[in-house]
């Protein structure tokens, strides 16, 4: 039997784990907020001559079910194509542990960087450049008969230059997760 | 083919088989016993849908199930079947990637191909190397 693996945002102090593998997940100024569907609860603002930042998402593999034998060769990539318009990029990178994102809510998230996320694997770059031909690695394996998450976590954010970026909702993106298991 | 549904099975040369599944039993990739592999089948519905041939004893199994997951878009799976040999000029690869609709894209592992065609990793796979 295949495994079944589930994308999960963690957020909150404990942190709440929402499965995000078929629904839409979005960046918010806010850590509380519902992490699906499309709330409108404090989006990140516009403001000219600053930077605002989404509370940093923190995404992980969990397996529901365990697999016969062993899930590893763990990778992350984009399309490769930032689709959200312009002034608005997304930063992240790896992580061996969770990290509640903070900030103060309505107004901007706290810069996410190897500071103030200590478990990140080196300070965030553009996540675009990690396609499908160009992948990010991400170390961790689950084997029989365990269950639960796994692997590194992926965190990102979402950076608005409030000079250049438009009001609205951004363009969807599509990050992927991939493994191998036996 | 359905990778859900899908089992393996080792067919030894002694003759005697090891199911992934079979009568309540679970077999593990790991316990499948290479000294004296001489096929490796993909079984779908008691029909053999892939079979792989070990004639030459240097040739070693690789079999991964690859699953890319998009999310807010769901999952594809493909299996990864093939073989590996270490010649004198090193380690060489042949690899089918199989899609759930029969599409089969075979490749060396060093073709390097984008995700979701990449090389398996041997971590933890110790014995798929001996």
């Amino acid at each position: 039997m295949v495994a079944t693996v589930t994308i999960r945002r963690h957020h909150g102090a404990t942190p709440t784990k929402t499965d995000i593998t078929t629904l839409n997940t979005r960046a918010c100024t806010d850590d509380g907020v519902t992490p699906t569907g499309n709330p409108t609860a404090n989006p990140i603002p516009i403001v000219a001559g600053n930077t605002k930042y989404s509370y940093w998402i923190v995404t992980r593999l969990s397996a529901d079910t365990t697999p016969t034998g062993t899930i590893n060769n763990l990778k992350w990539y984009s399309d490769g194509t930032n689709s959200l318009g312009t002034g608005v990029t997304c930063v992240g990178n790896n992580a061996s542990a969770y990290v509640q994102a903070t900030g103060t809510a309505g107004d901007t998230g706290t810069v996410l960087n190897t500071t103030n996320y200590a478990n990140l694997s080196a300070n965030p770059t553009n996540v675009f450049a990690w396609t499908s031909g160009s992948t990010l690695s991400l170390a961790g394996s689950i084997s029989n008969p365990d269950t639960g998450d796994f692997g590194d976590y992926f965190v990102y954010q979402i950076v608005v230059n409030g000079d250049t970026a438009s009001p609205g909702a951004t363009a969807q993106e599509t990050f992927t997760f991939q493994y191998d298991e036996t | 083919m359905n990778i859900e549904s899908m089992r393996w099975r080792a067919v030894y040369s002694d003759g005697g088989e090891l199911w992934q599944e079979k009568d309540g039993k679970t077999a593990k990739y790991a316990d499948i016993d290479r000294s004296k592999l001489m096929f490796f089948d993909l079984v779908e519905d008691d029909v053999v849908k892939y079979r792989l041939f070990f004639d030459d004893p240097k040739k070693r199994l690789i079999f991964r199930i690859r699953t890319v997951m998009r999310a807010g878009e769901g999952l594809q799976r493909i299996v990864l079947l093939g073989w590996q040999k270490t010649v004198k000029e090193g380690n060489i690869q042949a690899v089918m990637y199989i899609h759930e609709d029969d599409r089969v894209l075979f490749a060396s592992a060093w073709d390097k191909l984008p995700e979701p065609y990449g090389p398996p990793s041997f971590e933890g796979y110790d014995f798929e190397l001996k």
